[in-house]
């Protein structure tokens, strides 16, 4: 890789693996996990760093694709099966927060979804695209995680 | 009350903040270069196929860690035989490509619907040959008769989408439904192969309605839409006298993830409780059986299972072939819920999948040998369905993209073809047309070496050798319980993966190395002369586990 790009590519993970990581932690909901999605779209994206036109839009899709990939595919360890099980919350908390605690506890393609209109503001083209899923599902999908989310708060 | 769109951000900022992730960034990650699959369970794999390998030429070796030293091709049986197992590229698709292929078809050939996304874009189809001989030639066949690479009028449709699509009569009709402008919703357009043109199917009722497409042999399928008001019963279309039949009401409440299968002369019904969808409970897959001679249904008892499709092996039995469990999913006594599930037509039964291939953690599953399957993979764990273990088998990559791009693999008679799918790297998709067929091979094992220990890079056979290998399998565990293995360190390890792997329902002999009975395997090692005495046991297991 010319000297050139390869600080353009540093420059650029650095600025981009805090705000990755958050958004793959808000979908797989483990941090670990999450700094491995975001090294993994890093190393997949350098291979062919040459043939990207937008790197930010491009890191930010396969992230949000590998995520939820990730979730899709069942990649819960069991000790997380675990705390799903029990009931508890992924996310300690000092006192009850209702919505966070029901937005985690949506099922993973309504949390991507979630995620990916209320935190990375994409359109409905976008996040199809992101999570590789047709476009006519993301709306209906949005609507029963509000659907549920409206249920929990109101409980 | 409603949520509004604030409180879900600020929710949203509350999960990161709490979560104190490490933002820190390690070090910039090397360009990927591996191929996609998990080399993790691929060398935990490695210890069967390598010693199944070199059981298979008369020895009994256990596999061994090497050296550090990089990838090194280990053996590969028989030589010259390519590392992609039994795929071979063929044509192009003789249409657009689409990110979102779809397909279906009857057994034993595979009809693959493509096209682009856009409205009033050529749509067209092409069929697979599915002989069970390596193809000699390019297996696509235009359907109206010619060979040429691109659509041309005759076969573009009407202007729909082909979201749904799906062939069915004899011969072939292929009807795609029309989901945009301009014209009424909820047309359906068939096309006469031979005839090479499209005609209008009229509809049982007007206005659009929720309905989806499903091809049932010799008829074709209108299943009811899950989540829209009112009662919609499900309509059959006989292309014979081009008549509609209405079904009665199943008995099954509204469903989601709807599906709908024949097998012989029933329809069976699949999907999940809408009720479920927003209650604590996890939604299991429920069923019934419709009966196209009396016209009936008879409603099946839930599947303890929360899967999402099942296919039809081909024999009787319908497979979802994912192992594990779901998180947080729970039966009535407090147990797992499995994602796969098996149901037995014949006797109306469910039972569980083999168990979970050795290492197996999660990732894609899919099926191979089945009558009929399709679903999105870049590779992973197949169930065999002929065989009745698992499989690791590697889909190749379109040319020119990176691996672990999820291709439409469809499963008709034994074979696989995979297709379709966009490579997304430069921003914009690009659907790809490249096409490739697998064939079970005779026996193809190939092992290779690298990174400390074993990575095996594919392993593919067909049901002969499948019975092969589980006696060989046999044999080990045998050696390892009452032979010299028993004092190997690693024996218990290894003899709990051989087991994971093993699928017995008849007991297996065991021979050494001249060939000599010595044993069998049951759940157990057991010597000749400690079989006789269980063998009438033995055999009345058999016929209870054969009649489900």
């Amino acid at each position: 890789m010319a000297r050139e790009v390869r600080a353009g590519v540093e420059e650029l993970y650095d600025e981009l693996f805090g705000p990755l990581v958050r958004l793959a932690h808000l979908i797989v909901l483990d941090g670990q996990e999450a700094r491995d999605v975001v090294q993994d779209c890093f190393a997949g994206a350098i291979a062919r760093w040459d043939e990207i036109e937008d790197p930010r839009a491009y890191l930010r899709r396969s992230v949000a694709n590998r995520s939820y990939r990730a979730v899709r595919d069942r990649r819960r360890r069991h000790e997380k099966a675990e705390r799903w099980r029990a009931g508890a919350p992924l996310v300690e908390t000092g006192e009850p927060d209702v919505l966070a605690d029901a937005i985690v506890a949506l099922p993973p393609k309504q949390r991507a979804v979630v995620v990916l209109r209320f935190y990375v503001d994409l359109s409905t083209d976008d996040i199809a695209a992101a999570l590789d899923v047709p476009r006519g599902s993301v709306g209906p999908t949005l609507g029963r995680a509000l659907a549920r989310l409206k249920q929990e708060v109101e409980r | 009350m409603t949520v509004e769109e604030s409180e879900i951000r600020a929710a949203l900022d509350r999960i990161v903040e709490r979560a104190a992730l490490d933002e820190v960034p390690p070090g910039v990650p090397e360009p990927a270069r591996e191929r996609a699959g998990s080399r993790s369970t691929s060398r935990r794999l490695l210890a069967v196929a390598a010693v199944v390998a070199l059981l298979g030429a008369g020895a009994v070796v256990v596999a061994r860690s090497r050296p550090d030293d990089g990838p090194d091709r280990l053996a590969t049986v028989p030589a010259g035989e390519d590392e992609r197992g039994g795929w071979q590229q063929v044509d192009d698709l003789p249409v657009e490509g689409s990110p979102e292929p779809a397909r279906s078809g009857p057994a034993r050939s595979s009809w693959c619907s493509a096209g682009s996304g856009s409205p009033a874009s050529p749509t067209s189809t092409a069929a697979a040959g599915a002989s069970r001989s390596a193809p000699t030639s390019p297996p696509w066949i235009r359907r109206r008769g010619g060979g040429g690479a691109s659509p041309t009028s005759r076969t573009r449709s009407p202007g729909v989408r082909a979201t749904s699509g799906a062939p069915w009569g004899s011969p072939a009709r292929c009807t795609c439904g029309r989901r945009r402008r301009p014209g009424p919703r909820g047309a359906l357009w068939a096309l006469a192969p031979g005839e090479g043109s499209w005609r209008r199917v009229d509809l049982p009722f007007s206005g659009g309605r929720g309905y989806h497409l499903e091809a049932l042999g010799d008829r074709l399928a209108l299943l009811a839409g899950s989540e829209d008001a009112g009662e919609q019963p499900t309509h059959a279309y006989d292309p014979g006298d081009g008549t509609w039949t209405t079904w009665p009401e199943d008995p099954l409440p509204r469903l989601f993830d709807q599906q709908l299968v024949r097998v012989g002369d029933d329809a069976y019904l699949f999907g999940k409780s809408i009720a479920d969808l927003y209650g604590d409970a996890e939604a299991v897959l429920l069923a019934a059986r419709f009966d196209l001679q009396a016209g009936a249904w008879h409603e099946l008892p839930p599947s303890p299972s929360v899967a999402y499709r099942l296919w039809p092996a081909g024999d009787g039995r319908l497979i979802a072939p994912e192992p594990g469990t779901a998180p947080g999913a729970l039966d009535d006594d407090g147990d797992p819920l499995p994602f796969g599930t098996i149901l037995s037509t014949a006797t109306q039964q469910w039972s569980d999948l083999p168990s979970r291939p050795p290492g197996y953690e999660s990732g894609t599953v899919g099926l191979v040998g089945a009558a009929v399957a399709d679903y999105p993979a870049a590779g992973g764990w197949m169930a065999d369905v002929r065989g009745g273990g698992w499989r690791w088998i590697e889909v190749p990559p379109a040319p020119g993209t990176a691996a672990g791009i999820r291709r439409l693999v469809a499963d008709a008679g034994g074979r696989a073809v995979a297709f379709g799918a966009g490579d997304w790297s430069g921003g914009e998709v690009r659907p790809l047309r490249d096409v490739w067929v697998w064939t079970p091979p005779d026996v193809r094992v190939a092992v290779g070496v690298g990174g400390g220990s074993e990575a095996i890079a594919g392993t593919i056979s067909q049901a002969e050798e499948e019975a092969r290998r589980q006696r060989a399998t046999a044999a080990t565990l045998a050696w390892i319980e009452a032979g010299p293995g028993r004092d190997d360190p690693r024996a218990d390890q290894l003899a709990d993966e051989y087991r994971e792997a093993l699928v017995v329902l008849d007991p297996l002999e065991v021979l050494d190395d001249e060939g000599r009975r010595v044993g069998y395997w049951l759940d157990r090692f057991v010597t000749v002369d400690e079989y006789e005495p269980l063998r009438a046991e033995a055999e009345a297991t058999i016929e209870r586990l054969e009649a489900g």
